[in-house]
């Protein structure tokens, strides 16, 4: 065999394996960048929308008056926080109110009657996933003499 | 010797004279400003005094159970026990009747009468200032399970999954919303149908068991609402 055609085998050889590596490794990278893109996107979808879920519902609370409180007149002011856009439905012996919450905080005022006041709130959300929620509160409008 | 005792008494009633005129002298007289000061002080006292009373001042309700002397026995509609204290010179008694209440006297209160009791509050143990006798009332809701037209009841399952049966008389106040404009009309027990959910008012009473009110108002939600 002449020189120069073991030479051109050795030189066609090496360039083979190298054009070999460089196209496995080449295929190799797609098929990660394929699998992360896939991935994670589901997973971002995801996280984003239980962040949204989170932040658009808010647990029913009610920050003023406390439950049980005594109150030295025949009105009261009631606070709280419900899902925005939820509709509030308070009932007590003497008055019922429908309210639709355009922001989280509410604010509502309510005749009291002499006496023990059973004070309903039942919040109704927009979203329809998220379940009705309720408190009771107990208000006495009483004159101690 | 004697002159020596006349001079040293003589110097000891002259040196306690001057301690005692120093003593008068140093105690200052009451200014018009420190009696202002003087006064604005018992006013704070005073108003820290009522603020503590009043925050102290809790109250409870439920039915009599027992009457005994000085102190009485109540359960509260959540069935909690509490023991009432009455002081005979301190606890007032009252009737609430409707918009007004009256005075009455201790032996006025019953077994089974709903009170609301205001005092301080220890635990299970309330010491009473004042007593009234009041009309209980429970308010509820619930989603309308099953309609009694010939009777005209309606079936409630509560969210605590209590039922409730629920008699509409004649002078039960009965409404729905609106749910466009969210206003509050009249309807007839005609209009309630099974999945509606209705919030409701009734008078109560001790022992009661069985769940049966005689209502007051209802207001109902239309299932719409939730199809929206």
């Amino acid at each position: 065999m002449k020189k120069e055609t073991v030479i051109a085998i050795f030189l066609g050889l090496v360039f083979g394996s190298l054009l070999g590596f460089f196209l496995i490794t080449k295929n190799k990278e797609e098929e990660i960048k394929k699998n992360k893109t896939i991935a994670p996107t589901g997973l971002l979808t995801e996280k984003k929308t239980s962040a949204n879920q989170k932040i658009n519902f808010q647990p029913l609370e009610i920050t003023d008056p406390n439950d049980s409180s005594i109150i030295d007149k025949n009105l009261v002011v009631l606070r709280g926080k419900a899902t925005k856009n939820a509709l509030i439905v308070v009932q007590s012996p003497i008055k019922d109110i429908v309210y639709k919450n355009k922001t989280e905080n509410f604010s509502l005022e309510l005749p009291l009657a002499l006496g023990e006041n059973v004070i309903k709130i039942v919040v109704y959300p927009e979203d329809k996933t998220f379940s009705i929620q309720e408190k009771t509160l107990h208000l006495y409008f009483i004159k101690e003499l | 010797m004697k002159k020596i005792l006349f001079l040293t008494i003589l110097l000891f009633c002259f040196f306690t004279s001057l301690t005692f005129a120093q003593t008068i002298t140093l105690t200052p007289k009451p200014t018009s400003n420190e009696e202002k000061a003087v006064e604005n002080l018992k006013e704070k006292v005073a108003s820290k005094v009522e603020e503590l009373r009043k925050k102290n001042n809790k109250a409870i309700a439920g039915f009599v159970l027992e009457i005994k002397d000085n102190l009485i026995k109540i359960k509260t509609l959540n069935k909690k026990d509490y023991q009432v204290k009455l002081d005979d010179l301190l606890t007032k008694y009252f009737k609430i009747t409707g918009a007004s209440q009256k005075e009455i006297d201790k032996n006025n209160i019953e077994k089974d009468d709903y009170l609301i009791v205001t005092g301080l509050l220890n635990d299970k143990e309330i010491t009473a200032n004042s007593v009234f006798i009041d009309q209980p009332y429970i308010v509820e809701t619930g989603k309308i399970i099953e309609i009694d037209k010939e009777n005209y009841n309606i079936k409630v399952i509560g969210s605590d999954k209590t039922t409730y049966t629920l008699s509409i008389e004649t002078t039960t106040k009965q409404q729905i919303i609106n749910i466009k404009t969210l206003e509050i009309e009249r309807i007839g027990f005609s209009k309630l149908i099974v999945g509606d959910y209705v919030h409701f008012v009734a008078k109560t009473e001790n022992g009661k068991t069985d769940n049966t009110y005689s209502v007051e108002k209802i207001l109902v939600v239309p299932q719409e609402y939730f199809l929206k």
